[in-house]
């Protein structure tokens, strides 16, 4: 099992970069419009927040597998919420999961046991500073 | 780290219980003699390691002889098999645990008790059993090798 993961950026422009992760994919990035950035470049924000919501996904998923859970459609929104404090430091707050769940033959409390479970084990969620706060949409089929 | 009944080993965000009143098999369940009778459970430490439990599926028997396979439980990292620590009959499955198998991991010496039974021959069971301070020892190792992996 992996005790680390790696990155690394290089600056190719005035204010971009070029990303290689340690597992492969690479990608240009760059501030966000509101920190003189432009729309459409991958940023360090999108970055963290896609963290948490791609770790709780992939944990959840994982979580189904284990309680038996007839998983059919996981799609969750995700938005982190920053404070500027007076010095003009920052924080992100909280990040905000709105997964839409639908399962099969599964009961309300056990995919809400599943979503517990996979904050739990999340490496990402465990990591963050910030509060993790779920608000689920839960459907279930016959 | 020895309290007034356990023997306890902290570290990480750990605080691993080895209740002194008890047995122990090696392979980390415990044996709790009431008379002739007997309760068993796992320990906190492979409790913990496990991580979350889902299942506990046990066995079709109504008596098992030491060393045979009591159940399985389902966790978030493994399935792994429950092995029995004494032999008897008259075997009774924790029915809590059908709907609550969460109580393994947040009391496995209390309500998270796996089954109970009769016990069929105690005295020679006891000699491959294991007293609390050489469990203790025995985890520290364990705990220091699984750290290591």
């Amino acid at each position: 099992m992996a005790n680390s993961y790696k990155t690394t950026v290089k600056r190719i422009g005035k204010r971009k970069g070029h990303l290689v992760c340690g597992n492969g994919p690479e990608m240009d990035f760059g501030a966000p419009p509101d920190a003189h950035g432009q729309y459409g470049w991958f940023t360090p924000e999108d970055a963290f927040v896609a963290a948490v919501n791609t770790c709780i996904h992939m944990i959840f998923l994982w979580t189904c597998e284990r309680m038996k859970i007839n998983l059919l459609e996981y799609e969750c929104a995700a938005e982190g919420f920053k404070k500027v404090f007076l010095d003009k430091t920052e924080t992100f707050t909280h990040v905000v999961l709105k997964p839409c769940i639908k399962v099969r033959g599964a009961s309300v409390e056990s995919v809400q046991k599943a979503l517990e479970v996979a904050q739990k084990y999340s490496l990402i969620a465990a990591s963050i500073k910030s509060e993790l706060i779920i608000e689920p949409t839960i459907l279930i089929e016959p | 780290m020895k309290t007034e009944h356990n023997f306890e080993l902290g570290f990480d965000k750990f605080q691993l219980k080895v209740p002194q009143d008890l047995y122990y098999a090696g392979y980390d369940t415990w044996v709790r003699v009431e008379g002739e009778n007997a309760v068993i459970g796992m320990t906190d430490f492979i409790q913990t390691k496990v991580g979350d439990i889902f299942f506990f599926n046990p066995v079709e028997a109504q008596a098992l002889e030491q060393d045979e396979v009591l159940g399985t439980i389902e966790s978030i990292k493994a399935t792994v098999d429950i092995t029995i620590p004494v032999s008897g009959d008259h075997l009774e499955f924790n029915p809590a645990l059908k709907s609550s198998t969460e109580l393994i991991s947040n009391d496995p010496y209390g309500q998270g008790w796996i089954a109970k039974l009769h016990l069929t021959d105690w005295e020679m069971d006891k000699s491959m059993l294991l007293p609390a301070n050489k469990y203790f020892e025995l985890m520290q190792e364990k705990v220091k090798n699984a750290l290591d992996d």
